[in-house]
């Protein structure tokens, strides 16, 4: 039963539009019908008595012979008029209660006719077609004339109309009606609660977004106002902490300026170069905070470069610092970019290969289109389910917690969001025997 | 020397000229706003030969210039009163005083701007002190070697064999407009073949005229070097066009060089 209660606002309200008129409109024709009904049929009945004291009346003042050829002449196409000797109906042994009640209307109207000079059934009840649909509606009716004669009645007019196809055309035509009228109306009333849900699914996406238009009935209105005040709150917060980590990353870069210099002064040098080491890790974090903060708001311009020659860069970096790296593919690719970002992006996934999978394999090809660049390492992998959410800011696996390979948590975010600005995108999946494979693909022709 | 000292908040910025290192003694200017920074710049530079002076803004900063000879300032970005891009701007519309500008901003932009205003050099903080120290270095040779004109007055771009280098951006593009990815060391390296065309260089010249960046145990041999910039810049690596093995001897570099 439930898939029968409609899922939006707007058909809830529509289906209670429709029932509930649909139920007054069957209920009020009801009223209507019976009253039409109750007047109509006393009326033709009173018309009928009438006629049938008046046909009686005409016949009974005529010779004998005359009788059966004005009985003819009286005929109408609904009431057929015989005059006999004898009674052509025979009397039902039970009266029905309509004609009862014509009987009675009789009396009232002609009191010298008694109930022994009349003889009234239906054409189903007192006559010899027993059984004949034909005769369902013909009311048969004898009445004694006082030579004891009788002048017999045939009433096709007893019909009653049959109204049910009326109240069920009557009925749809409504309905459709309130279909129709309430769908456009019901429609354009729930319009701005569906915009506004629209616009709390984007504020998800972009907190940039515009704020909601405040229009509508005034609950929507209160509704959307709030969400604009919410919108503003989140996005003041959000900023208020960018610039905070912000602030305090830039902040953070004089005092390890100092330190760099006093550490120049360290005469022991083993312990100098550890001090280098941790000032070089701090460095490292604080600028993929920055780098993070950033995203787009860089405002680096765009060049044509030979890709190739940023992976060969950044490979032997790491190849200078002891790290097993292997580059393979074409030599030259040009591709439009920001050469900055996107040699941190691909700095950042070799770097991870190095660092989690002892080695990187790293190969630049061409498909269609795009550039693809793919970053294989030795390691163990990442669960399946972690696939995505690596993505996520400052999430990190729980091997990289553990074994102290420091970083920031921050590496595949940054370089997803340079990648993702460029029009391609990062995807990771697990290769066999064991080890994390990096796919970087990149369209050649953007717009920047 | 104690004419300065007025302007220092800490005696120990005071000038000395005691230490003589290979560079002689050039006097060099510190301005940052940052007391400890310039002192321990200052007494980094001291260490390694140099003269050293300190002013924390501008107007320090036009005091000590006016009343000694300077070789090169160190101008930090971000001072007190008028900025740094100001006072690089208004030192290179009267002399051609080598400057290293130092930022903890760190943004492309800023580093293309003050190289722009005729900055020398540009150092994002934190730096590491022995980079600065052979960009000094760099910046002071430099300076020796070409008469004070030709360095305001373009030579900003150089070209070889199709080939622009930008002495600005640090940045080298092909006929095509394509930008070459350099490491610094490479970078290095390009420039003191491109400043020493037709001529065998030894490795020991290359590794003394490229010694801009740090010199550490990490920096891999010039043989390295030069493979990957062969493996950069060369259509075929094995048969070079650009830089040339000279048997026993060292390299040289083959194509003519054009200043714009």
């Amino acid at each position: 039963m439930r898939w029968l209660i409609p899922q939006t606002l707007a058909g809830r309200t529509i289906a209670v539009l429709l029932v509930g008129l649909g139920l007054f409109h069957l209920w009020s024709i009801w009223i209507y019908q019976v009253g039409i009904e109750n007047l109509l049929g006393s009326t033709r009945d009173q018309q009928l008595v009438e006629r049938l004291v008046s046909v009686k009346r005409v016949i009974a003042a005529l010779p004998t012979g005359e009788r059966e050829e004005t009985a003819h002449v009286l005929s109408t196409a609904t009431m057929e008029i015989h005059w006999s000797p004898l009674s052509l109906v025979n009397p039902p042994s039970v009266e029905s209660e309509r004609i009862g009640l014509l009987r009675k209307q009789l009396r009232e109207l002609v009191p010298e006719i008694t109930d022994d000079h009349v003889r009234l059934a239906f054409a189903d009840e007192g006559t010899p077609s027993e059984g004949s649909d034909a005769y369902h509606h013909l009311l048969l009716a004898s009445v004694q004339l006082p030579d004891a004669s009788w002048v017999n009645f045939r009433l096709a007019t007893f019909q009653t109309a049959p109204t049910e196809h009326g109240v069920l055309a009557s009925l749809s035509a409504m309905a459709l009606g309130i279909l129709l009228v309430s769908v456009v109306l019901v429609r354009s009333v729930t319009a701005p609660l569906r915009t506004l849900a629209r616009a709390a699914d984007r504020i998800g996406i972009d907190l940039a977004a515009p704020e909601v238009p405040q229009t509508g009935p005034r609950e929507i209105q209160q509704t959307a106002k709030a969400f604009n005040r919410m919108q503003a709150r989140i996005k003041r917060l959000i900023s208020d902490r960018t610039q905070t980590l912000a602030a305090v990353s830039h902040d953070l870069k004089t005092p390890i300026t100092r330190l760099r210099l006093r550490a120049e002064f360290v005469k022991d040098e083993e312990l100098r170069q550890t001090i280098e080491g941790d000032l070089d890790e701090m460095q490292r974090m604080i600028e993929s905070t920055l780098a993070f903060l950033r995203g787009d708001a860089t405002g680096e311009e765009s060049k044509t470069v030979d890709i190739a020659t940023i992976l060969e860069t950044v490979s032997d970096q790491l190849v200078d610092t002891g790290h097993d790296v292997d580059l393979a593919g074409l030599p030259h690719v040009s591709v439009r970019c920001k050469p900055l970002a996107i040699k941190r992006a691909l700095s950042n996934l070799v770097e991870n290969a190095v660092k989690y999978g002892r080695r990187a394999r790293v190969n630049l090809a061409e498909r269609g289109d795009e550039i693809v660049i793919t970053i294989a390492d030795d390691g163990p992998g990442i669960p399946e389910e972690e696939m995505e959410r690596v993505f996520d800011p400052f999430y990190r696996l729980e091997a990289s917690r553990s074994r102290e390979t420091g970083g920031t948590g921050l590496g595949l975010t940054v370089a997803r969001t340079a990648i993702r600005a460029h029009g391609g995108d990062i995807r990771l999946h697990n290769v066999q025997p064991s080890g994390l494979c990096a796919t970087v693909t990149l369209p050649k022709t953007i717009d920047l | 020397m104690t004419a300065y000292s007025v302007h220092f908040d800490r005696g120990d910025m005071q000038t000395e000229g005691a230490m003589v290192g290979v560079d002689s003694e050039a006097h060099i200017l510190v301005v940052d706003d940052d007391g400890q920074v310039r002192q321990l710049i200052g007494r980094f530079l001291r260490e390694n030969g140099y003269r050293v002076t300190g002013a924390r803004d501008g107007r320090e900063m036009r005091e000590s210039l006016a009343s000694a000879e300077i070789d090169l300032v160190i101008l930090d970005l971000m001072l007190p009163g008028t900025s740094g891009l100001d006072l690089c701007r208004e030192l290179r519309a009267s002399s051609s005083l080598p400057i290293i500008m130092l930022t903890a901003k760190g943004e492309d932009t800023d580093r293309i701007v003050g190289l722009e205003l005729g900055a020398d050099d540009y150092m994002p903080k934190p730096f590491n002190p022995r980079e600065l120290l052979a960009r000094v270095r760099a910046v002071l040779r430099r300076a020796a070697a070409r008469p004070d004109a030709d360095r305001t007055t373009g030579g900003r771009l150089i070209t070889f064999a199709g080939w622009t280098l930008d002495t600005l951006r640090r940045e080298v593009t092909s006929a095509e407009s394509v930008v070459i990815d350099l490491s610094g060391g490479e970078y290095d390296l390009l420039l003191a073949f491109v400043e020493h065309p037709n001529r065998v260089l030894s490795r020991d010249q290359l590794l003394e005229l490229a010694r801009n960046r740090t010199s550490g145990p990490l920096d891999r041999s010039i043989d390295v070097q030069i493979s990957r910039l062969r493996r950069k810049l060369e259509v075929d690596e094995n048969a070079p066009t650009l830089i040339k093995t000279i048997r026993g001897a060292g390299y040289m570099f083959l194509p003519t060089v054009q200043r714009l």
